[in-house]
C-alpha cells in the first residue's frame, strides 16, 4: 500500500461507513477501517479494506492504532469521522412516571460516541498530519438533526458540536494545508435508521421530504468523494437530505 | 535576507516599521500566538522556498532565530 493515498473511515465495517470505505477504495485509496465490531471486521475483504478493532472513545486505542497506521503505511491523507449512533429520547417524557427526565447517563454516552469520539480521532489524526506536514482532509459526518430534532437532545447537541468543531478546525488547520468539512445527511436508508424508526415513521419522513424518499448510502459516500476531489472546499457543512427541513 | 524577513513579519503581525526591532521576539508581540506562528512559518517557507521541519518550526520564535535557521538551510 505504498505510494497510495490512505484514508481512515471510523465505523467503517458496516452500514454507511462501509459504503464510504468501499467508495474510497474504488477511487484508489488505501482504506483503513476502525470499528468496534469484531464480527463486522471479520467480514471485510482484507485486500481492499484493512480493519482495525478500535473503540473510538478510547484515547489509548485510537492513538495506538493511528501510530501503527503511520508506521505501516507512512501517511494518512483523509479521515472520515463516521462512527456514531442515532439515539432518540425526549428531554421530558411525561409518560414515564418513574423518570420523566432524560437519562443523564444516556446523554453522556451519546455525547461520548457522537461528539467526543469525533474530537478524539480528529485531533490524533490532525496532529500526525501537522507534524508530518501532510496536507490532508478531515470529513466529519454530522446530521440534519444538528439543527435541532425534537426527541433527540443528545444526538442533536452532539451533531451541532461536530459542525462547530468542523468550522473551528477548518480555520485552525487551513494554514497547514488541511481541509476540514462536514456532511449532514438527512434520513438515509441504513440499518441504523431502520432500527431507530418504525416503518410508519419512515413513511411519514418520506412524505415530508421533497424528493419523497430516504437517501441512499452511496449518495452520502459520493458527497465524501466530492469534498476530497475539490481542493477549495473547507469549513463547509454539506447537506445531503433530499431537500428536507426539520 | 533581512529585508525579506522584515516584510514577512510586518505582513503576518501587522507591524509598522517603527515596531520592527533587532531583538523582536514572540514574547514581545501580542499577536504572535500558536495560530499566527503557523502563518509566519508558511509565509517564510513561501518567501524563501524552504520547508521547515517541526524542530525548526518551534525554534522560529525571534528575528534572530529566524535568521539563524534560514542560514542553516542555505539561505543567504
Amino acid at each position: 500500500m505504498q505510494d497510495k493515498r490512505h484514508a481512515i473511515v471510523t465505523g467503517g465495517a458496516g452500514g454507511l461507513g462501509l459504503c464510504i470505505a468501499n467508495t474510497l477504495a474504488d477511487a484508489g485509496f488505501g482504506v483503513v477501517v476502525f470499528d468496534i465490531s469484531e464480527e463486522r471486521l471479520a467480514l471485510l475483504d482484507g485486500k481492499r479494506l484493512v480493519g482495525y478493532h478500535v473503540d473510538v472513545t478510547n484515547e489509548i486505542e485510537v492513538t495506538s492504532a493511528v501510530e501503527e497506521i503511520i508506521d505501516r503505511f507512512g501517511t494518512i491523507n483523509v479521515l472520515v469521522n463516521n462512527a456514531g449512533t442515532i439515539y432518540s429520547e425526549p428531554l421530558i417524557n411525561i409518560m414515564n412516571r418513574g423518570q420523566p427526565r432524560h437519562n443523564f447517563n444516556t446523554f453522556k454516552q451519546n455525547i461520548e460516541i457522537n461528539l467526543t469520539a469525533v474530537f478524539l480521532v480528529g485531533s490524533v489524526v490532525a496532529e500526525k498530519m501537522v507534524l508530518n506536514r501532510t496536507p490532508g482532509i478531515i470529513i466529519n459526518i454530522s446530521s440534519i438533526s444538528a439543527g435541532g430534532n425534537a426527541g433527540q437532545t443528545a444526538y442533536s447537541a452532539a451533531k451541532a458540536g461536530v459542525e462547530a468543531m468542523t468550522r473551528v478546525w477548518s480555520k485552525e488547520l487551513g494554514v497547514f494545508g488541511i481541509r476540514v468539512a462536514a456532511i449532514a445527511p438527512g434520513f438515509i436508508d441504513t440499518e441504523s435508521t431502520r432500527k431507530a424508526l418504525t416503518e410508519q415513521k419512515r413513511k411519514e419522513i418520506c412524505g415530508r421530504t421533497p424528493l419523497r424518499r430516504l437517501g441512499r448510502e452511496v449518495e452520502v459516500a459520493k458527497a465524501v468523494l466530492a469534498i476530497i476531489e475539490n481542493d477549495f472546499i473547507s469549513g463547509a457543512i454539506i447537506p445531503v437530505n433530499g431537500g428536507m427541513v426539520l | 535576507m533581512e529585508d525579506r524577513i522584515n516584510t514577512v513579519l510586518k505582513e503576518v503581525f501587522d507591524l509598522t516599521d517603527a515596531e520592527l526591532a533587532q531583538d523582536l521576539s514572540r514574547d514581545k508581540i501580542s499577536k504572535w500566538d500558536s495560530l499566527t506562528h503557523m502563518d509566519l512559518v508558511v509565509s517564510l517557507e513561501r518567501e524563501f522556498n524552504v520547508n521547515f521541519d517541526i524542530e525548526e518550526i518551534i525554534a522560529l520564535d525571534s528575528i534572530g532565530s529566524i535568521r539563524y535557521v534560514l542560514k542553516a538551510k542555505g539561505v543567504s
